[in-house]
């Protein structure tokens, strides 16, 4: 069974759980493969947080974009994160935020490599 | 293509004909009731809850704030402009079907309730994959 640990170093706890999930069946060729295209994808949570801290000179929602939710963002930008009130949302929650996009990530690339016969 | 992942775990889930049965059987019973509403309660994710809450405060109270009470943090500074200003009290009119008010208030108060509340609902079914997943490993 492939590492996940060895594989992903820079993985948060929370993380570690659905890629240990995700990597149990694989082999270390099909692991060493899922490893390298997950970690071109994911985000890192302390860049989301440095994009939030942006939205505190007034061009709030780069964040959101960042994670793929296009209406939140164009939301965000067009008011200042409600007053900077989601901005300070965002802030507190940055890594839940980046954990539901990373896990996406993952989801996705398991299903691709299922769907190319390579799992 | 969104969240393609986690609908594939349900279409994966194995369930027994047992299974299937009692879930229509719940489904179809009267007495059901407050239960199925109540499952909102179970709801953890931060993020929803502070959604909910803001949504909820506006639309109960947003009049009674009005030059009572400003959650702006330009304005608390002394800054006199803020693009997202009036979105309170533009939400509070929507609640009540005061459609002018609201536009006069602010015009993106539709677009922010509708796009909150896909937020809420998008977030719920994520934790509602996350919850079968674990179940369904054991």
């Amino acid at each position: 069974m492939a590492n996940v640990l060895q594989l992903i170093p820079d993985a948060e706890p929370d993380e570690m759980m659905y890629l240990h999930m995700l990597m149990e069946p694989m082999n270390d060729m099909q692991a060493g493969m899922f490893a390298s295209m997950y970690r071109s994808r994911r985000k890192e949570p302390t860049m989301i947080l440095l994009l939030t801290l942006v939205g505190f000179l007034g061009i709030a929602g780069i964040n959101r974009f960042m994670l793929g939710q296009m209406g939140m963002g164009i939301l965000y930008f067009l008011t200042a994160g409600f007053c900077f009130i989601g901005v300070i949302v965002d802030l507190v929650n940055h890594k839940k935020l980046t954990s539901e996009y990373n896990q996406k990530q993952a989801f996705e690339v398991a299903n691709m490599m299922r769907a190319m016969g390579q799992l | 293509m969104y969240q393609a992942g986690y609908r594939d775990f349900h279409k994966n889930m194995t369930y027994t004909s047992d299974d299937r049965e009692t879930l229509y059987t719940v489904f179809l019973s009267k007495e059901r009731g407050w239960s199925t509403y109540w499952n909102i309660m179970k709801l953890r994710s931060r993020e929803a809850w502070i959604w909910i809450f803001g949504l909820g405060v506006l639309a109960l109270f947003a009049p009674w704030f009005e030059n009572r009470v400003s959650f702006c943090i330009p304005r608390m500074l002394g800054v006199d402009f803020c693009p997202g200003c009036g979105l309170g009290a533009s939400i509070g009119h929507l609640v009540r079907g005061e459609l002018v008010e609201s536009w006069a208030a602010h015009p993106f108060a539709v677009p922010t309730v509708a796009i909150l509340i896909g937020r809420i609902i998008h977030l719920g079914r994520l934790e509602r994959a996350q919850n079968n997943k674990e179940n369904t490993n054991g």
